[in-house]
């Protein structure tokens, strides 16, 4: 006897990532039904509103969640309203699909992890960067024991020049709580994490700079108060290090350079991206009989879904969902560490 | 011409990665590359050989060596363990003298034979080969003349997929 299911009414606050990744993402998913936008720019509001033919239109997620049922709320806001929000959706009684990073520190991570308990939600970030053709196949392979013991990883996004939203939140600490390390580095710490399978990090030795970002903001008289490159070197309990590298601003050749390398003991992958854009290869290094071969994905590769769409099937069919906000706040708690060892100018030891 | 105002008597301890020193100096207009020195004989034989060098000039000990042949320079190209010690040696016989890279096997050694050559009055030089590279020399003439600014993040590696260098 087939029961029927109801779609589940999903509400977005927040349209700059939200129009651009939440909105196609629950539009892709047959089961989702986008019943409402909120955003404090009424421009924006309507603009979005009336691109995608969405009726119910809120100034606030607070507005949103005392007029609608929802069941997923995607929060996609500056990253300082993050925590409360979430929060404040998880209490409303829904799951909460949070854009990255989690939080602003740790300890906010904490905060909506304990909230998820509490109400019994979920929270899932939307870690775009796992669910490439690319990435799922690289994950197969270690998964299925290739690789071995993954023992050194080296994840980077480099960009030459590109600040977002150049004098808005991004280049704000009190907003974004740092910059391209919080912004973009983060993707990149995820992504080795999950291929390491999420061990546990114990020292962090770190720098962080600005100086060409910071003088572009000088000439244009515009705030900027993070960091343009930051570096660092994460130590796991198992004895695995990763090199991280992270940047808006560097005088390199690439206009964008996102590689992944692991290191393992019975095999090696490259992830990187082709001619600056997007699109990426990914490569495996096996011996074989004394033999050194390369093994490269080809097509057909895997079909993926987005993040979004991801977080609805899992809700819908009662599987967990992944990217998961524990394993947001083990990425949070390094980049806390990166952020203090660079101002302390000295390694730091993650407490627990 | 140079501080002795004559061509520099050049000898090689080590005649593995040695043999590099050897061309080297046999190719320098300055250098007079007078002997070499081995414990394996037969290494010893085959590279004297290969650059004719007298079979009066090549030695299997260091010390006789530098008793017999008043070097200006002395290349010390050994395992590392041993490039303190025979550093040290030529130094005290009063050579300048050329380890091979690394230096030592820690930073303690490196003070003693920093120490001795202060002491002697002699040069210590190492073979950091990859900075008389054109692109080497090329990019450093850049970084001087300041065209990079100040330098706040570096990264250099070497990473072989199989490349174990055999005894």
């Amino acid at each position: 006897m087939n029961t029927p299911i109801k779609k589940l009414r999903c509400g977005i606050v927040g349209l700059g990532v939200g129009r651009k990744k939440h909105i196609p993402g629950y539009l892709s998913h047959p089961m989702a039904e986008l019943a409402a936008i909120a955003d404090s720019n009424t421009e924006k509001l309507n603009a979005v509103g009336d691109e995608f033919h969405i009726e119910h239109r809120y100034s606030s997620l607070t507005e949103m969640l005392a007029n609608e049922k929802l069941d997923i709320v995607s929060i996609a806001t500056p990253n300082i309203f993050h925590k409360d929000m979430t929060i404040e959706a998880l209490e409303a009684g829904c799951h909460v699909m949070c854009e990255k990073p989690i939080a602003m520190n740790a300890a906010e991570a904490q905060e909506m992890i304990d909230a998820a308990k509490r109400t019994g939600k979920r929270i899932m970030i939307n870690y775009v960067k796992r669910y490439i053709p690319e990435s799922i196949a690289v994950k197969r392979v270690i998964d299925a024991g290739m690789l071995g013991d993954i023992y050194f990883a080296r994840s980077v996004w480099l960009r030459r020049r590109r600040l977002p939203g150049f004098g808005g939140w991004f280049g704000k600490k009190a907003m974004s709580g740092g910059g391209p390390l919080i912004d973009i580095g983060v993707h990149r710490l995820d992504l080795a994490l999950w291929y390491m399978g999420f061990p546990k990090p114990v020292w962090v030795m770190a720098s962080t700079y600005n100086p060409i970002a910071k003088a572009i903001a000088a000439k244009e008289k515009k705030d900027f108060d993070v960091e343009d490159l930051a570096v660092a070197l994460i130590r796991f309990e198992n004895g695995a290090t990763l090199e991280l590298e992270a940047s808006w601003c560097a005088n390199i050749k690439e206009r964008e350079h996102l590689s992944a390398r692991l290191l393992g003991t019975k095999g090696g992958s490259l992830q990187h991206n082709i001619g600056d854009v997007y699109d990426s290869y990914a490569e495996i290094y096996l011996e074989r009989c004394g033999c050194q071969y390369d093994m490269r994905l080809h097509e057909p590769v895997p079909q993926t879904y987005n993040c979004i769409y991801e977080f609805v099937d899992d809700i819908v069919h009662g599987n967990p969902s992944a990217c998961s906000a524990e394993e947001a706040l083990i990425a949070m708690k390094i980049l806390d560490a990166i952020y203090e060892s660079a101002a302390k100018n000295e390694p730091v030891q993650i407490q627990y | 011409m140079n501080e002795v105002n004559r061509k520099l008597r050049c000898g090689v301890v080590g005649l593995g990665i040695g043999q590099m020193h050897i061309s080297n100096y046999q190719s320098c207009p300055y250098a007079d590359l007078v002997a070499i020195c081995d414990i394996n004989p037969v290494r010893l034989k085959d590279v004297g050989d290969k650059f004719k060098i007298p079979e009066e000039k090549r030695y299997i000990s260091i010390t006789e060596m530098l008793a017999k042949e008043h070097l200006d320079v002395c290349s010390i190209a050994v395992p590392n363990h041993l490039h303190k010690p025979l550093t040290i040696e030529a130094l005290e016989a009063g050579c300048h003298v050329l380890c091979e890279k690394p230096m030592a096997m820690n930073s303690a050694e490196a003070q003693e034979m920093v120490d001795t050559a202060k002491k002697l009055g002699k040069r210590l030089m190492i073979d950091f080969s990859y900075r008389t590279s054109e692109q080497s020399v090329a990019l450093k003439k850049a970084v001087d003349d300041g065209m990079l600014g100040e330098i706040y993040y570096a990264r250099t590696q070497w990473l072989r997929r199989r490349g174990a260098p055999s005894g």
